[in-house]
């Protein structure tokens, strides 16, 4: 069974329709991503799976419960978890508040305690400033707290809104070597990103998406050898 | 030791700052806590603190009446602070969810208006209370009291203390004793309303840092949607805020009825709008700023006292606020840095 299947879902803001009828499928273990140009709607696709914005049509299952009803605080307890876009770390707080708020949805202090400190092993600039306020740290540190604050939430599935945006390419290969690596701990992991070509590196499948619908998909050599993906997302002429 | 007579003034009058201090911190933390979560200046705030002092009378005249005050004095005044913290915050709970959350979305404008709405609904419901007792146990039926005569005459009575225009008057119960220190006398009355606002507000400031409900109020303040994302229940963390900012302002309305004995309903007006000032200079939305700014506020008006006549006294906080709001908008200890994207 699928773990995240999206139904045929329409959103708006107010009266300008962002999303007209998208369906995707996640299967357990995948990494997927989304292709796209600025404004295609990718960012709101993965806000609509967590619960910020309410669909006007269309269905969200996650490994087989119906979500789209659910405010984004009973979401993140069933499993999904995003990192977003611009990270969003709370900046007036430290860094192991972060992460605590992180495991807010948790209650096993000592469990909580050894996942953190396991965070900062695969982290270490975080442990050396972790009782720093997070809005001093650098663009770079703010997006691997970002994402180690999602893992505090222990997700099945973890959603990623551009995470290499504003990022040195040494930044973005550690950023996107970070996602491997969580995804080889078993976590599944659905991917928006600008860079569509150290995307397609990582992924196995995508979909390419265009003003609010999904176009095409294939696995991600597949759509490194489509002829619009590289002229339109890849800029190989 | 004997001091001149006008360092002795002044040390007096220091005290009595940091009793007035104390009221207004305790009511500034509820606009801050308030601001902090809805960006939003709930201007009810004083109303609630109203509503906490009536609180405290209806209850403490209840006990006074059958006694129980001559009796067990720290254990009545003891009940009269939990009733008149319970029915501010209920009363702030219900602020929010009837007058706040309806409109959170439609902009600061329509929670403006909204706010003043619910500050003058406040005020008449609590001078409406003997007048509706009247009509509703006055129904007759043909030329009979629908209501017994006994039942009318005690529902009449506990409704006197709650409401009407006319001033109503604690009983001085904190008396007039007190101690001198240094040649300057301080009553224990002063003492035990400096002492337990401190020890509340140390309380808040823990609460607020250490605890995890703490922790989903200062996310939701940050950034309400990313709180969500973290599992907290945004909507009721906006509650507990209010719950806990009422509760200050029904301890401090409390306070003032049994330092000053006499309340009224509009007495929240002035105290809530040197709170707010007090809430401002301190750095709005800034818990520890709130306190300092209360101090702060307190001990420069009464000082003010000692160089303009007295009249002066209100201006003062008024030039303060006015000033904080165009030379320091950000205030003592709120950091331009982190200020919120407004």
């Amino acid at each position: 069974m699928a773990l995240l299947t999206v139904q045929d879902v329409h959103t708006s803001y107010g009266k300008i329709r962002a999303l007209h009828g998208v369906s995707l499928v996640v299967e357990p273990g995948e990494i997927v991503c989304l292709i796209g140009a600025n404004g295609a709607g990718k960012t709101t696709i993965l806000k609509t799976i967590c619960g910020l914005i309410k669909p006007s049509q269309g269905k969200i299952l996650f490994a087989g419960e119906d979500l789209t009803r659910l405010p984004p605080h009973e979401i993140v307890r069933r499993g999904i978890a995003l990192v977003p876009e611009g990270r969003q770390v709370f900046s007036r707080m430290t860094i192991q508040e972060n992460l605590e708020m992180g495991a807010f949805t948790r209650t096993n202090r000592p469990a909580i305690a050894a996942d953190i400190e396991k965070i900062y092993i695969l982290f270490p600039r975080l442990k050396e400033r972790r009782k720093q306020l997070s809005g001093t740290l650098s663009g770079g540190e703010q997006q691997m707290l970002a994402i180690a604050r999602a893992m505090m939430a222990q997700p099945r599935l973890l959603l990623l809104d551009e995470p290499s945006m504003g990022l040195s390419p040494i930044l973005l290969e550690s950023i996107f070597a970070t996602i491997l690596e969580i995804n080889r701990q078993g976590i599944t992991v659905l991917l928006v990103e600008q860079n569509t070509f150290a995307s397609l590196e990582i992924a196995h499948r995508g979909y390419v998406i265009q003003t609010g619908k999904i176009v095409f998909d294939d696995s991600a050599a597949g759509l490194k050898d489509n002829d619009m993906v590289k002229k339109t997302y890849l800029g190989i002429a | 030791m004997t001091l001149s007579p006008g360092l002795h003034a002044f040390l007096g009058q220091l005290i009595n700052g940091l009793t007035v201090g104390s009221f207004y911190a305790l009511i500034a933390l509820g606009y801050t806590m308030v601001y902090g979560v809805l960006s939003m200046v709930n201007f009810a705030h004083g109303d609630i603190f109203m509503v906490g002092a009536y609180c405290g009378l209806f209850t403490i005249g209840r006990l006074q009446s059958i006694g129980y005050l001559e009796t067990n004095p720290v254990l009545a005044i003891v009940v009269t602070f939990m009733v008149g913290m319970l029915g501010a915050s209920l009363t702030g709970v219900l602020v929010e969810r009837l007058a706040y959350r309806p409109v959170r979305r439609a902009g600061r404008l329509a929670a403006l208006i909204s706010a003043i709405g619910a500050s003058i609904i406040l005020q008449e419901s609590v001078r409406l209370v003997p007048t509706i007792f009247k009509a509703i146990l006055d129904i007759k039926i043909g030329s009979h009291n629908l209501f017994p005569d006994a039942f009318i005459s005690g529902l009449l009575n506990l409704a006197k203390d709650f409401g009407g225009s006319a001033a109503k008057t604690y009983p001085a119960i904190l008396g007039t004793g007190g101690f001198t220190l240094a040649g300057v006398f301080i009553s224990y009355g002063r003492v035990l309303i400096v002492v337990l606002s401190l020890i509340i507000m140390l309380a808040l400031y823990l609460l607020v840092q250490y605890t995890r409900i703490g922790r989903a109020m200062r996310a939701v303040s940050e950034d309400k949607d990313t709180a969500s994302l973290m599992g907290v229940n945004v909507n009721r963390t906006i509650s507990t805020t209010f719950f806990i900012g009422s509760a200050l302002a029904g301890i401090a309305g409390v306070m003032v009825g049994l330092f000053y004995l006499q309340i009224r309903v509009d007495m929240g007006f002035v105290p809530g709008i040197k709170a707010f000032t007090s809430a401002v200079l301190g750095g709005i939305g800034n818990i520890p700023g709130a306190m300092l700014g209360g101090y702060i506020l307190g001990l420069v008006e009464v000082l003010s006292v000692q160089v303009l006549p007295a009249v002066y006294k209100d201006v003062v906080a008024f030039v303060i606020l006015i000033l904080t709001l165009i030379f320091m908008p950000n205030g003592l200890l709120g950091n331009r840095k982190f200020l919120k994207k407004l």
